[in-house]
């Protein structure tokens, strides 16, 4: 697996002015903690996330972060995300790892193949996208693939249907379904649309009035 | 049209809505999502429309997800009233929307079609809006 090296400077501002005046810098405020030791304040430079989380693995890059020029294997815990402009990142959280203990993370699950249900003209729903593993660091999978090519209409695939290496194990629930293939809604037309539509309203009103 | 089946309280403040949408602010059913960029009530009507508009073009296949619910209700007093007499009766409900809530989402369609799709849908709503992707950070921006 990758591992990529990554430079963060110890930060002291803690106020939201001085956070504000790193950010416009091109730094991402972040924190370093895990492994028992003291939590510790850094800022690392945004470009550098961005290279993280572009990398094949994603979150789970195990990262060589270079504080005071101290190295510590690290993975990025959490990332704090403007809500109306998603590529800026407001914060950062690192976790220092052990390369010998199992750690649990969050996999992506890839669906192959083109189900014999969507062929059909069904609807591929995916409600369940990531499954938590527990292993070891450097056995993390960059995804976890699930083939899909035997779903016929109205099946469904869980987690218990994913193949994993014999040193991983599977943390979610394995009842819990990742793809199925629904039915197509039946196209609309707009008188029925129109009558449902005052069906409702006409109910609601009356409820309205009863509640009164 | 969308309206609460039953509610405790047959009038509410008007209320305030400052911040921006701290949940329902991810896609989470979809593949694609319309996303409000402005704050506003949403009427119950407009939701419908713009429903209307999005599976009218999908036609066949793919599948909606209305993310928002009106059920705040508005009240008005009947024209050429005198003022007084007590809050008005009633009249319609709305949803209130902050910046960053994802209004609708869509599965199962090409982006064009969920696009084009999305776009219809927008100009039956009262804010700008922009179109975003599971996968894409950040998304691209189209005003209604």
């Amino acid at each position: 697996m990758e591992r990529l090296q990554i430079q963060a400077q110890p930060r002291t501002g803690t106020t939201k002015g001085q956070l504000k005046t790193l950010r416009r810098q091109g730094m991402v405020p972040a924190v370093l903690y895990g492994q028992k030791a003291a939590a510790k304040a850094i800022a690392v430079e945004a470009k550098d996330l961005h290279r993280i989380l572009n990398s094949p693995a994603g979150m789970n890059t195990i990262i060589d972060l270079t504080v005071d020029g101290e190295s510590t294997p690290a993975i990025l815990k959490d990332l704090d995300r403007d809500i109306l402009l998603s590529d800026r990142i407001i914060h950062a959280d690192f976790l220092r790892i052990s390369l010998h203990d199992k750690l649990e993370v969050q996999v992506p699950v890839v669906v192959v193949g083109e189900a014999a249900g969507v062929k059909e003209g069904g609807i591929l729903q995916q409600p369940l996208r990531e499954v938590t593993v527990k292993c070891l660091p450097t056995s993390i999978p960059e995804h976890l693939e699930l083939d899909i090519s035997n779903l016929a209409l109205g099946e469904s695939l869980s987690v218990a249907d994913l193949q994993v290496p014999a040193d991983m194990e599977i943390v979610t629930d394995p009842d819990e379904v990742i793809v199925t293939i629904s039915a197509p809604s039946a196209e609309e037309t707009a008188e029925a649309a129109e009558g449902e539509a005052a069906e409702t309203a006409e109910g609601g009103a009356a409820d309205a009035e009863a509640e009164e | 049209m969308l309206i609460p089946k039953r509610v405790k309280y047959r009038r509410q403040h008007r209320g305030r809505m400052k911040g921006k949408a701290y949940s329902g602010n991810e896609i989470v059913f979809g593949e694609y999502g319309l996303q409000a960029l402005e704050a506003s009530w949403i009427t119950s009507q407009q939701i419908e429309a713009a429903r209307i508009a999005m599976t009218r073009y999908i036609k066949r296949g793919g599948k909606v997800w209305i993310k928002i619910f009106p059920d705040k209700p508005i009240t008005a007093k009947p024209a050429e009233t005198r003022m007084g007499s007590g809050k008005g009766s009633p009249e319609y409900w709305v949803a209130v929307v902050k910046p960053g809530r994802i209004l609708f989402e869509l599965a199962g369609v090409s982006e064009e079609v969920a696009r084009e799709a999305m776009r219809l849908a927008s100009h039956k709503l009262p804010i700008k809006t922009k179109f975003v992707k599971r996968t894409e950070i950040g998304g691209e921006s189209h005003e209604s």
